[in-house]
C-alpha cells in the first residue's frame, strides 16, 4: 500500500480542521486542529469513544457542517485541487458528487415516504436533471445489483426492509453518483454482528470494484482493525494518534490508544487481558482540561502533561501521536496479549 | 432467510403500500370516524343540493305561518288512507295569553308530492328549474297548505329550507378559510422553521401578538372595517379572509416544529449531500413528512372555524340578513320568546353540534391513522 502511494498526492488532505459550536455564549470545541492525509483507494478508520468528535469530523469533511477553521484539500477526478471548506455553493455542487456519505441509522436515513427506487434515484435527479428516465433506472438497477438488493424489491417502501437491507439501500444511494470518497459514519454500528460482516465485506468488494476511498468512522475497534489501512484515534476533539493499522495495534504510542486496545474483547476464554481502566468521565468539551486533554485520566501523567499541550508529531515511519512521553513509554498492544497466551 | 422470504410474500401488499394507502386502511378500521365521514358526506351532499332538497326558497314567506310549529303530517283524511298530506292552518290570537294559536283547516288535504313545483332557483347556480324534491300540493294545484318540517320563523319562512340553504355558507366558509390559513401557516411556519435565526424570531413574535389579541374585539374591529352595504358574496369573501388571518397562527407553530424536527433527520442530510436543492428538499421530504399530521390538524381545526363563523354571525359581526348561515339563523332566535315559545327555532344549533362532533371524531380517527408505521 505504502509503496504504491509513495509518489502520489493524497486524495484528501485534512489540514488543521476545527469545528466549534456556539450556543448561548458557550463555545463547544467539537473538533480541534485535526490534520491527516488520505491516499486514493485507502480506508482510514477513525475511532474514539462517543462524543469525541468523530462524526463531526466526518461531517466537516463532506461539508455537512461548515468547519470553523482549516482546509480539506481534495484532488478532483480531473486533477484539480480544491478546498472543500472554502468552495462556494455552485462550485461545491460540481464536486459534491465525488464525495458521499453512508449514515449510521438505517432507519432515519431513508425517507419512509419514498420507494426504494426513488430514494436511490434522487441523487441522479439532482445532479443530472437531463438524464433520460430509462438510463436513470438502468443505473439504479445496476447499483442495486451491486449492493446485493433484489431489483424486484425496488418498488417497495423502506418499511418493508430489515436493518441490513436498509443499509444496503443507503450504500446504493451513496454509490449511485459514482463517488471517489465515501465517509462511512458508524455505517455498521446499528446492525447485528452477522449483518455487520456482510456489509463490511460488501464495502470491501465495492472498494475493489470502484476504487473507492473510505473514511470509516466507528467506535468498534475490531471492525476498524479488519477494514482499515490506517487508523486515527480521536479523544475529545483532537486526533491523538494516527498510524498504519498494524503498527497502531502492535505499537501504540499514546496511552489512550493503549487503554482502548485493552478494552477490545478477545474471543478466547483462556486469554487473560490486563484491562486498563480509564478513571472518570470524558471531560466536558466546552471546558477542556489544561495541557494534554487526556492528562486527568492518564496513568503515565507527568508534570509537563498538565501544563503543556503536546504537539501532534511524527514519531516513527508514518506514525503520528500527540503525547509528550510517546518516545519513552513502552505500551502494551493488542498483539503482546496474544504472545502472553 | 427462507422463513423471512415466505413472510415477505404474504406481506407483499403491505410492503408496496405507500403511506397514504396505509393511513386509509387504518382509518377504515376506526368505526366512529367512518360513521362521521358518512354523516359529513350526507351534510355536504345536502348542502350541494340544498335548493332542490328544500321545499321553499330562502325568502319565500307566508304571513299565516308566522312562528308556526313544525307541520303535522297526516295519512288519513275523512277516514280514508290517502298517503302523507298536510292541512292548511289558520291562527287566532288568544286574548288572555296573547299567544298565537294555530288550528288546522281539515277540509282540504295538501298531498306531499315528490318533484313538486315551487319557486324558481338555479341548481349549482347554473340550471334554472322550479322543481323541488317534495312539496305540499292541493287538489287543484293549490299551494295554500305548507309543509314546514322544522316550523317557521317570525316572518313565516320555512326553517328547514333556510337551514339547508344556510348550510351552503356554514359548511363551506370553514373550508375556504382553512385553505387560506393552511397556505399562510405552511409558508410562514416553513420559513420560520427552515431558516431559523432572526426571521424565525420575528415570525414567532408576530404569532404571539396575534394570538394574544382577544378574538371578539378583533373580529369586531375587522368587521367594522367591512362596509355594511356590500353584496353578500363579497361579504362572504371578507368574512373568510378575516377568520383565516387570525387562525393561521396555531398551524404555523405546528409547521415550524415539524420543520425543525424533520430538518435534522438523516434522510434530509443525505438529500443535501446528494446535491438536492433546498426548495426540492422542502417539497419532497419535509412537506410530505408532515402532511398527514397537517391534515389531522386541519380536520380538528374545521369545527373551530364553523363555530367561529357561527359565533361571528351570532354576534352580528359576520353574515347579515338577507344572507343566511347557521349563525344568522341562531341570531334570529336571540330572545327569550324563541326559547320559551318556539323551541324548534333552535334546531340550527343541533346541526352545528352534529357537524362539529362529526369533524372531531373524523379528526380523531385520522390522528390515530396518521402514523401508520407502528
Amino acid at each position: 500500500m505504502e509503496n504504491k502511494n509513495k509518489n502520489e498526492k493524497p486524495i484528501l488532505q485534512i489540514k488543521n480542521v476545527s469545528k466549534r459550536f456556539t450556543s448561548k455564549g458557550v463555545c463547544v470545541r467539537a473538533v480541534t486542529d485535526v490534520s491527516f492525509d488520505i491516499m486514493k483507494g485507502e480506508t482510514i478508520g477513525i475511532v474514539g469513544e462517543s462524543g469525541c468528535g468523530k462524526t463531526t469530523l466526518g461531517r466537516c469533511i463532506v461539508r455537512a457542517h461548515q468547519a470553523s477553521e482549516g482546509q480539506v484539500i481534495y484532488q478532483t477526478a480531473d486533477g484539480r485541487e480544491v478546498d472543500f471548506i472554502a468552495l462556494d455553493k455552485a462550485e461545491m455542487k460540481k464536486v459534491r458528487k465525488e464525495i458521499q456519505m453512508i449514515f449510521q441509522d438505517p432507519y432515519s436515513s431513508l425517507d419512509p415516504r419514498m420507494t426504494v427506487l426513488d430514494i436511490i434515484k434522487e441523487p441522479l435527479l439532482a445532479n443530472y436533471p437531463k438524464m433520460p428516465k430509462s438510463e436513470m433506472e438502468d443505473r439504479v438497477m445496476d447499483i442495486a445489483k451491486k449492493v446485493g438488493l433484489n431489483t424486484s424489491y425496488l418498488k417497495r417502501y423502506p418499511h418493508a426492509f430489515s436493518g441490513g437491507q436498509r443499509q444496503r439501500i443507503g450504500i446504493a444511494r451513496a454509490l449511485v453518483l459514482e463517488p471517489r470518497v465515501i465517509v462511512c459514519d458508524e455505517a455498521v454500528s446499528a446492525l447485528d454482528v452477522s449483518i455487520q460482516a456482510q456489509v463490511i465485506n460488501l464495502l470491501k468488494d465495492l472498494q475493489e470494484d470502484m476504487g473507492l476511498t473510505y473514511i470509516f468512522i466507528s467506535h468498534d475497534l475490531s471492525v476498524v482493525e479488519h477494514i482499515s489501512d490506517r487508523v486515527g484515534v480521536m479523544y475529545l476533539g483532537k486526533m491523538v494518534e494516527y498510524a498504519e493499522t498494524e503498527e497502531l495495534f502492535a505499537h501504540p504510542k499514546h496511552p489512550y490508544t493503549e487503554a482502548l486496545l485493552s478494552a477490545v474483547p478477545v474471543a478466547d476464554p483462556t486469554v487473560k487481558i490486563e484491562r486498563i481502566p480509564l478513571m472518570g468521565e470524558i471531560p466536558n468539551p466546552a471546558n477542556p482540561p489544561s495541557g494534554c486533554y487526556f492528562h486527568g485520566r492518564c496513568r503515565y501523567c507527568k508534570q509537563i502533561c498538565e501544563n503543556q499541550a503536546p504537539a501532534f508529531e511524527r514519531i516513527g515511519n508514518d506514525h503520528f501521536a500527540a503525547c509528550h512521553l510517546a518516545k519513552e513509554l513502552n505500551l502494551s498492544s493488542a498483539f503482546t496479549r496474544d504472545i502472553e497466551k | 432467510m427462507a422463513l423471512f422470504k415466505k413472510k415477505v410474500k404474504s406481506d407483499e401488499d403491505y410492503f408496496l403500500a405507500s403511506q397514504w394507502t396505509l393511513m386509509g386502511r387504518k382509518l377504515i378500521k376506526h368505526k366512529l370516524a367512518v360513521f362521521s365521514m358518512w354523516i359529513l358526506g350526507i351534510l355536504y351532499f345536502c348542502a350541494l343540493f340544498a335548493n332542490f332538497l328544500a321545499p321553499y326558497g330562502l325568502e319565500e314567506y307566508d304571513s299565516v305561518y308566522k312562528n308556526a310549529a313544525p307541520t303535522k303530517i297526516h295519512f288519513v283524511h275523512e277516514g280514508e288512507f290517502i298517503g302523507p298530506f298536510v292541512y292548511k292552518v289558520d291562527w287566532i290570537k288568544n286574548k288572555q295569553t296573547f299567544k298565537t294559536e294555530f288550528t288546522e283547516l281539515t277540509d282540504e288535504p295538501y298531498k306531499i308530492t315528490l318533484f313538486a313545483e315551487g319557486c324558481e332557483y338555479k341548481l349549482f347556480g347554473l340550471i334554472k328549474t322550479n322543481r323541488h324534491l317534495f312539496g305540499a300540493v292541493g287538489a287543484n294545484g293549490g299551494t295554500g297548505g305548507k309543509i314546514m318540517l322544522m316550523g317557521a320563523d317570525s316572518m313565516g319562512r320555512d326553517l328547514f329550507s333556510r337551514l339547508l340553504i344556510g348550510s351552503q355558507i356554514s359548511l363551506t366558509i370553514p373550508f375556504a378559510s382553512t385553505a387560506i390559513s393552511f397556505i399562510l401557516g405552511i409558508i410562514l411556519g416553513g420559513i420560520s422553521g427552515y431558516f431559523g435565526g432572526f426571521i424565525d424570531n420575528l415570525i414567532q413574535r408576530i404569532i404571539e401578538v396575534l394570538s394574544a389579541l382577544p378574538t371578539i374585539p378583533l373580529w369586531m374591529a375587522l368587521s367594522a372595517a367591512i362596509p355594511a352595504d356590500i353584496p353578500v358574496v363579497r361579504m362572504y369573501l371578507y368574512i373568510t379572509v378575516i377568520i383565516s388571518f387570525i387562525s393561521w397562527t396555531g398551524l404555523a407553530r405546528v409547521v415550524r416544529g415539524k420543520f425543525i424536527s424533520l430538518r435534522k433527520e438523516d434522510f434530509v442530510m443525505a438529500a443535501r449531500l446528494a446535491g438536492v436543492s433546498d426548495f426540492k428538499i422542502i417539497l419532497k421530504h419535509l412537506v410530505p413528512g408532515f402532511m398527514s399530521y397537517l391534515i389531522v390538524n386541519l380536520t380538528l381545526g374545521i369545527p373551530n372555524m364553523i363555530i367561529g363563523e357561527t359565533s361571528m354571525s351570532f354576534l352580528g359581526l359576520g353574515m347579515r340578513a338577507p344572507a343566511t348561515s347557521w349563525g344568522v339563523l341562531l341570531k334570529e332566535t336571540q330572545d327569550i320568546t324563541s326559547i320559551a315559545q318556539y323551541p324548534w327555532r333552535l334546531i340550527p344549533l343541533v346541526a352545528v353540534i352534529i357537524t362539529v362532533l362529526a369533524f372531531n371524531f373524523l379528526g380523531d380517527g385520522l390522528r390515530d391513522a396518521a402514523d401508520p408505521y407502528k
